[in-house]
């Protein structure tokens, strides 16, 4: 520490909150960070043409404790199949994948020890700071591997420590991102490579994972208070058979900013949250909760969003409820208090597991309930059909993307397990015809599968993995 | 010998340019007949925001001056009161241009054709289209006219049939093609027995652009509609003023089945139609059709073979279309796989009013338009039927909605905080709105996707 002091030139003043880059600092703190940076190399799964393939991909990441834990972006590991990590020593060791949590775009994965040890490799764990007190004007560096260069360090200033993009909604690979944390926003150049990497202030502290680079240096980072609370969750939930995840509640309705529209709604500025619309079918459509409702408080805790800036502490106070336990909505409706019980559910995005089915030459997507508010469905059963291989099975009975299988030889498919189960069943049976109930747009139409089988019975039906394994071949 | 074979083949080639020119003179004189038939039709589209003068093609029908024309010409999309200022062109090799006033006849969706009607009594020259069938190999002339930019000059061009397509609506392929849409097709007798109803343009004033303008000489169509197709309309055109009245049985969502789901059926080699979704409240639902019910024959006579399965719900539908509203049609369908078919009468309804006849109002200061609700925007958004609101037809670019976000297709279902039942209602409280307090701000609930809403304040220009 007081070698940083002295850097920043104060060692005998009171210790600068703010310390900045003097070149002997910037110098000073890459020389501590780099051998917590790494390259990561992942084949990333993604199903096309009715199969699932992987695609290949460069990031970075940073090394958060000496178990090896990596943090770094759901978009550069978070549907990784393979991973190999490379080290500050330049060694290339596997990792694996612990979980993931596409709302925050954060992925933790973990190098393979056994191999670490066994090249005798050494590594050091960043030093973790906090992303409350950063301001707008800050001295900032990011550390990763732009285009797969190895370790680079580029410098610039906080630019905005409260960015938030409402009312664009954003994504990533079509998951929903970014809905229950602002962002940090900084002119530090980012490129292709770099996501996933550390942003650090001038003590060399992690104050961030560095995620999109927007061009003319409008980049943006996650801010590392979100990041640590997503890790801890992930490392506690994560076993060596599945992988951690971040439970979140939900209750389908969707919030908007009050500003200029108090006097509409006789409210007092910095009082409640406008709810836009509620989703079908959703804990909040259930407990009477009604568009242009105002919600005040929640679980008796004040709910106050006149900015957009502060949409996403709201709806993370929503994601926050225990699922499953009934929450007191006091809302204002017209003049009157309202109060109801909503019951929180277990979030979910619109995107939902998705495996293959090689047979018929197609992959498919279980219909969570936000898939089917979005698609207009009427409910979330059935699956939704997301690639067909050209001229195979599905393709010639005339599936297509979109179209969702609500039952297969008149029984009913109400989860992707079921239709798994009636896939299998089907197969077993070597049946030669399927006949599906399909609904596409407003109608519901008949399908029928022709299914030709090699002359000995399949010994292993393949359906896809469920998602990726957590434990991965150490390859 | 040899000499005699080489006198014979003289003689062939002497005849064979004998043919050529007769031909030549057989073609030039259907040219010179069917020119004074042809005529270009322009109107006015009147929008909110925009003005665009249209112009096509056209072929006079009778001697009053009912003038055929593609229903593509008066497009959907455009509301039926902003067609406006109806003219008839009539061309000349010598002389300028002629224009004349006209009323709008109508739209003719049994055929896909439009008509006009020339307010002025004068001499028209119709041309009679007859039910002639065609084989392939014949020789078939067609007369056009060029565009705006060409003087709107008649062009004749010849060819050969070289196969009927069964299709949505029957078609006659034509080796190598014909001349413009819109324009008559002849057998070598001079009958006319055909119309060209599709092609890459429809306009003949894309004068600004000339690629487009010239489309139809430089990829000329090769499809034409023939006279049996559309000889009702000929025989039973709309009459101006009353808006056709098409029947409707509220099965939208119909398929054609596949050889494999047919087979599943029993229904192996005969053409049967699954019908994907009942209208609650429609005739079909009345008379008890179901969704998922296969329906084989039509008032006792099987379906028609189509070229693809994926064409009978349009050869189907274009047949109900031909039907009168309050027509009974008997529909034998197959509720389910392995049950008999069973007889289902139906009485057709007048089709629901669409949005091209719906009224609207212009909230001009902020930059939108709003239209009456019809049956098919709650349609679309899979919205009860009973639902009240008004329509963003329109949102004009950079406009204070615009800014808003306001988009066209919102469903507006209250303004200031109260509901809005119909046009009438938002046009008074909207303007008084706005009347009273210039300055103040608007606050909109919009379904958008529903059941999904949306509030939207828009501020004036102040």
């Amino acid at each position: 520490m007081c070698v940083i002091l002295a850097v920043a030139g104060c060692a005998s003043a009171p210790k600068d909150p703010f310390p900045s880059a003097t070149p002997k600092a910037v110098v000073d703190v890459t020389g501590r960070i780099f051998p917590a940076v790494v390259r990561i190399d992942v084949a990333t799964e993604t199903y096309r043409d009715g199969k699932r393939t992987f695609i290949r991909a460069i990031g970075s990441g940073v090394i958060i404790d000496e178990q090896g834990h990596i943090l770094t972006n759901y978009h550069v590991a978070g549907r990784a199949a393979e991973i190999n990590v490379t080290l500050f020593s330049k060694e290339r060791v596997p990792a694996k994948l612990i979980g993931d949590d596409h709302w925050t775009d954060l992925a933790i994965i973990q190098l393979d020890m056994e191999a670490v040890k066994k090249k005798n490799i050494t590594f050091k764990a960043a030093e973790i700071g906090s992303s409350k007190q950063l301001i707008p004007g800050q001295d900032v560096m990011a550390i990763g591997t732009p285009f797969g260069l190895a370790r680079t360090m580029t410098l610039g200033v906080v630019s905005n420590n409260e960015r938030t993009f409402y009312p664009e909604v954003m994504s990533i690979d079509e998951y929903e991102t970014g809905n229950f944390s602002n962002w940090i926003q900084m002119d530090t150049p980012i490129n292709p490579g770099n996501s996933g990497g550390p942003l650090v202030d001038l003590t060399g502290k992690l104050v961030g994972i560095n995620t999109r680079g927007g061009g003319q240096n409008l980049n943006f980072a996650i801010p590392i208070d979100t990041a640590k609370e997503v890790a801890s969750k992930i490392l506690a939930t994560a076993k060596p058979d599945r992988k951690g995840y971040v439970l979140r509640a939900d209750l389908g309705v969707d919030l908007k900013p009050l500003q200029d529209l108090e006097a509409f709604f006789d409210v007092n500025i910095d009082e409640g949250v406008l709810i836009n619309s509620v989703d079908r079918n959703s804990p909040a459509m259930k407990a009477g909760v009604k568009t242009q409702d105002i919600l005040l408080t929640l679980n008796d805790y004040p709910i106050n969003v006149r900015f957009p800036e502060e949409i996403a502490a709201a709806r993370k106070r929503i994601a926050d409820l225990p699922i499953g336990e009934p929450a007191k909505l006091k809302l204002k409706r017209g003049k009157e208090i309202v109060t109801l019980t909503a019951v929180p559910e277990k979030l979910q995005g619109a995107i939902g597991e998705e495996r293959e089915f090689k047979v018929w030459g197609m992959s498919v997507r279980e219909v969570t309930r936000a898939y089917a508010n979005e698609a207009q469905l009427e409910n979330d059963k059935g699956v939704v059909v997301t690639t067909r291989s050209p001229g195979l099975v599905a393709d010639k009975a005339d599936l297509d993307p979109g179209d969702v299988i609500i039952s297969i030889n008149g029984q009913s498919v109400d989860s992707l397990e079921k239709f798994d189960e009636l896939y299998k069943q089907t197969i077993e049976k070597r049946q030669p015809r399927v006949l599906m109930e399909v609904t596409r747009g407003r109608g519901a139409r008949s399908a029928v599968l022709k299914v030709t089988y090699a002359k000995e019975p399949a010994t292993a039906p393949a359906a896809g993995p469920a998602t990726v394994p957590a434990t991965q071949p150490s390859n | 010998m040899k000499l005699l074979f080489r006198s014979m083949l003289a003689v062939m080639i002497f005849s064979a340019v004998v043919r050529a020119d007769a031909d030549a003179d057989m073609a030039k004189k259907l040219y010179d007949e069917v020119t004074p038939s042809l005529v270009a039709v322009q109107y006015q589209f009147k929008g909110e925001t925009i003005n665009r003068e249209i112009v096509g093609p056209g072929i006079v029908v009778s001697s009053d001056g009912l003038v055929m024309t593609p229903l593509a010409l008066f497009n959907l999309v455009l509301p039926d009161e902003q067609l406006q200022d109806f003219k008839i062109i009539i061309p000349s090799l010598t002389k300028d241009a002629e224009e004349v006033e006209a009323v709008f006849v109508g739209r003719d969706e049994r055929t896909n054709t439009a008509f006009l009607r020339a307010k002025d009594k004068r001499d028209w020259k119709p041309l009679k289209f007859e039910a002639i069938d065609t084989q392939v190999g014949q020789t078939v002339y067609s007369v056009g006219l060029l565009p705006k930019s060409a003087a709107y000059k008649s062009y004749l061009m010849q060819g050969n049939v070289a196969a009927h397509l069964r299709g949505e609506v029957p078609q006659v392929l034509v080796s190598p093609g014909l001349t413009a849409s819109g324009s008559p097709v002849f057998n070598a007798e001079g009958k006319a027995i055909g119309f060209i109803n599709q092609g890459p343009s429809i306009l003949l004033n894309m004068g600004e652009n000339p690629e487009l303008d010239m489309a139809s000489v430089n990829n000329p169509p090769k499809f034409f509609t023939p006279a049996s197709d559309f000889m009702q309309s000929l025989n039973d055109p709309p009459t101006a003023g009353e808006p056709q009245k098409l029947p409707w049985i509220g099965i939208p969502n119909m398929r054609g089945l596949e050889k494999d789901v047919a087979e599943e059926f029993g229904l192996k080699n005969k053409p049967a139609i699954e019908i994907g979704e009942v209208l609650p409240n429609s005739p079909g639902a009345r008379a008890g059709l179901k969704q998922g019910n296969i329906i084989v024959k039509i008032n006792g006579k099987a379906l028609e073979r189509p070229d693809e399965p994926k064409e009978l719900p349009g050869i189907v539908g274009r047949q109900f279309k031909r039907m009168k509203v309050g027509d009974k049609v008997t529909l034998s369908v197959i509720p389910a796989a392995g049950q008999p078919a069973k007889d289902v009468e139906v009485t057709l309804d007048e089709m629901p009013m669409r949005a091209n006849r719906a009224k609207r109002y212009f909230a001009e200061d902020l930059g939108f338009v709003a239209r009456e609700l019809v049956f098919y925007d709650a349609y679309r958004e899979k919205m009860p039927s009973d639902s009240k609101g008004v329509v963003v037809a329109l949102v004009k670019p950079n406009s204070s909605a615009a800014a808003a976000r306001l988009q066209n297709g919102d469903i507006v279902t209250q303004l200031n905080g109260k509901p809005v039942t119909d046009l009438e209602q938002f046009k008074t409280d909207y303007s008084t709105f706005r009347k009273e307090k210039p300055q103040e701000a608007v606050v909109l609930v919009v379904i958008r996707r529903f059941p999904s809403t949306e509030s939207i304040r828009i501020e004036p220009p102040q």
